[in-house]
């Protein structure tokens, strides 16, 4: 029987910025963007979504006078990704 | 399906990858602090044995303040510009911290134990920050000038206060400056 895959993390782009945030403590907004190579507003909607789910943490700041958004992952992702990832390898039969 | 996961595991791997693609710029404070130190410990022999000058341990607290300032500057910076925190930086950050409180007491205790009491342990310190940073960073030249460093510490105990001065300076070329120049060597090969 196949387990249903968390559609939260069943996307590209959000599946890329837990990744990131998995291995690291914390991260900025450039740094995601930079290393995920999406576009600002893509970028921001699915980060956005993450954080209502309560798999990511967002702190906004400033640095000198732009603003600085810093994300880090909550113990819910990392459950969530753990799980995802389990699913994963279920599919291809590890 | 199997191709969609295998697909997304690959893109898994990739960040990771990525994040971990970042190593700490760190050999810029080994190489600060090992040169600050030398410049401190032989500007205090030399005062010590050829001047009449009754603070002679002057430069310490001169160029210990001015590398912490440095320090904090270059610190705030590199973080700035990274734009990432790993858990290898909170790790040597709370080694670093752990090490200066416990440098600052050490010279405290220098009030009851005298100066020549609180130099070996001194010299130990360096051994354990250097041997420690080593390991969480994989980087050998590190753990072995750590090591030095303890070998010196203790020879430090069996010898005068002028030639403490000299095994600082020579703890610290060999755990500090010189890893910390392999470091920066391997930095930029990355």
């Amino acid at each position: 029987m196949f387990k249903s895959l968390d559609p939260l993390l069943h996307s590209q782009l959000r599946l890329a910025i837990v990744s990131l945030l998995i291995s690291v403590e914390s991260a900025d907004f450039t740094f995601i963007k930079e290393k995920t190579g999406a576009t600002a507003g893509n970028l921001s909607v699915q980060i956005d979504k993450l954080e209502k789910a309560g798999y990511i943490k967002v702190k906004k700041s400033f640095k000198g006078k732009r603003p600085l958004t810093t994300c880090s992952i909550t113990k819910k992702g990392s459950a969530a990704f753990e799980e995802y990832v389990n699913h994963l390898k279920s599919y291809i039969g590890k | 399906m199997e191709k969609e996961s295998k697909e997304q595991l690959a893109l898994i791997e990739e960040m990771i990858a990525q994040s971990r693609s970042k190593i700490s710029e760190g050999s810029i404070f080994y190489q600060l602090w090992g040169w600050l130190v030398v410049v401190a410990a032989s500007t205090h022999y030399y005062l010590l044995n050829y001047s009449e000058f009754k603070h002679h341990y002057i430069a310490w607290p001169i160029l210990m303040t001015l590398g912490g300032i440095i320090s904090m500057i270059i610190g705030f910076k590199q973080e700035k510009k990274k734009g990432v925190k790993t858990h290898i930086d909170r790790t040597l950050s709370y080694l670093w911290i752990g090490f200066t409180v416990t440098l600052i007491l050490v010279l405290i205790s220098m009030i009851n134990i005298g100066p020549e009491g609180a130099y070996p342990i001194v010299i130990l310190l360096y051994g354990l920050g250097t041997f420690v940073s080593g390991g969480i960073l994989r980087f050998k030249p590190l753990v072995i000038g750590g090591a030095v460093s303890w070998i010196l510490g203790i020879a430090a105990l069996y010898v005068n206060f002028s030639d403490q001065l000299l095994l600082i300076i020579a703890a610290v070329l060999f755990s500090y400056i010189l890893p910390g120049y392999l470091l920066s060597k391997s930095e930029k090969n990355v």
